[in-house]
């Protein structure tokens, strides 16, 4: 409210940041693509052991450039990922209201009865139907 | 304090004086001062004639009658009976049954009592079917499918105050509140009713809620069509754009 007072900050306003706030995200991922893949880089071979890291790569593909061409395809589409992740964030959350959605079919069950109490009641004060 | 509960009807001859007397009912129970404004669209079916003979059983002051040259819309009808009103609270709902008065007393309890919390006093109290102990009789999955995802597409690309279901038409406003907001609603359809929430929210009021149930009455026919959905959609678009 207190941006709303300080000129006119629209709905759309506020998606409009988001969206230029993600775009330059972007652009800083690409711009700093070789210190992002050496730090990606230097994680992985920490942590995953070598073993495993010997079973998924080749001869022409060895350990670092797989995880290089990860990174670079990571956030070369970074933003279909986003779009994907808001999709599923979407769905779920109306699945899950549907799913979670009460039937109350006592409700017209005791609205019918409801209806023929008052019926009673009004052609007891002289209504005529 | 006196309640107003505004009923616009068309061709509710069959429901009115049943709603009538539950709501007689209800209020009288609960000593709370109402009374009852009929907006009637000249139905066809005469519903203004039985309008008049539920005067003549519950008195001039529990019933009152505005007439309307023809179909004019919800939002006058809601205009036109909130004019024709006196109560400080003002109480919109459907006239078909579909809302049942029993819940009323529970949304006057929850505005009551809020002005004790600590989220402080809230100005509008929305009857809500997503939340526990609410729901809806007599609608399919696909129903269900729409109405949700048509909410969360409401709640995600609009300022709503926290409120869970958009598209609902039973609450209770304070009547600065809906005097205030009633003016600025520009859309129709499901979109109106969303319309007003998102206005609430904007000029500052606080939205509580009280779970309902909500009975389908309209059945076989279809509320729910092409033209319904873009309708909504360019409503939502609109409000998004322009608050």
């Amino acid at each position: 409210r207190l941006i709303k007072m300080a000129g006119l900050f629209l709905r759309y306003h506020l998606f409009l940041s988001i969206g230029m706030i993600f775009l330059a995200i972007w652009k800083a991922a690409f711009e700093n693509l070789p210190a992002i893949t050496k730090a990606v880089q230097s994680v992985v071979t920490a942590i995953v052991p070598s073993a495993t890291l010997e079973q998924f790569s080749t001869p022409s593909l060895p350990p670092d450039v797989a995880i290089a061409q990860g990174v670079e395809e990571a956030i070369r589409y970074m933003p279909v990922y986003a779009i994907f992740v808001l999709g599923m964030y979407a769905l779920s959350s109306v699945l899950y209201k549907v799913a979670t959605f009460e039937d109350c079919k006592a409700a017209a069950v005791e609205l019918n009865k409801e209806i023929e109490d008052a019926k009673k009641k009004l052609e007891a004060k002289g209504f005529k139907f | 304090m006196l309640y107003s509960v505004i009923l616009p009807t068309y061709n509710e001859r069959e429901n009115l004086p049943i709603i009538t007397q539950i709501l007689h009912d209800t209020f009288t129970s609960a000593k709370i001062k109402y009374e009852i404004v009929v907006v009637d669209d000249s139905s066809p079916d005469k519903t203004l004639e039985v309008a008049q003979s539920l005067q003549k059983i519950f008195g001039k002051d529990h019933i009152r009658i505005v007439s309307r040259p023809g179909k004019l819309g919800l939002g006058s009808a809601y205009s036109a009976g909130l004019e024709a009103s006196s109560g400080q609270r003002i109480i919109l709902m459907d006239a078909d049954l579909s809302h049942h008065p029993k819940f009323i007393p529970m949304m006057i309890e929850v505005m009551d009592k809020s002005s004790k919390t600590k989220t402080g006093k809230v100005d509008i109290v929305s009857g809500t079917r997503y939340k526990r102990g609410g729901g809806v009789a007599g609608w399919d999955t696909f129903r269900k499918l729409t109405s949700c995802g048509a909410n969360f597409l409401a709640t995600f690309l609009l300022a709503t105050g926290g409120a869970s279901d958009l598209t609902g038409s039973f609450r209770l406003y304070e009547r600065a509140a809906i005097v205030k907001i009633l003016p600025q609603v520009e859309s129709k359809g499901y979109a109106f009713q969303m319309e007003i929430l998102v206005r609430a929210h904007n000029d500052g009021y606080k939205i509580g809620e009280v779970p309902i149930t909500f009975v389908d009455r309209i059945y076989g026919e279809s509320k729910l069509g092409a033209n319904e959905i873009i309708m909504y959609l360019k409503g939502l678009l609109q409000l998004f754009f322009t608050t």
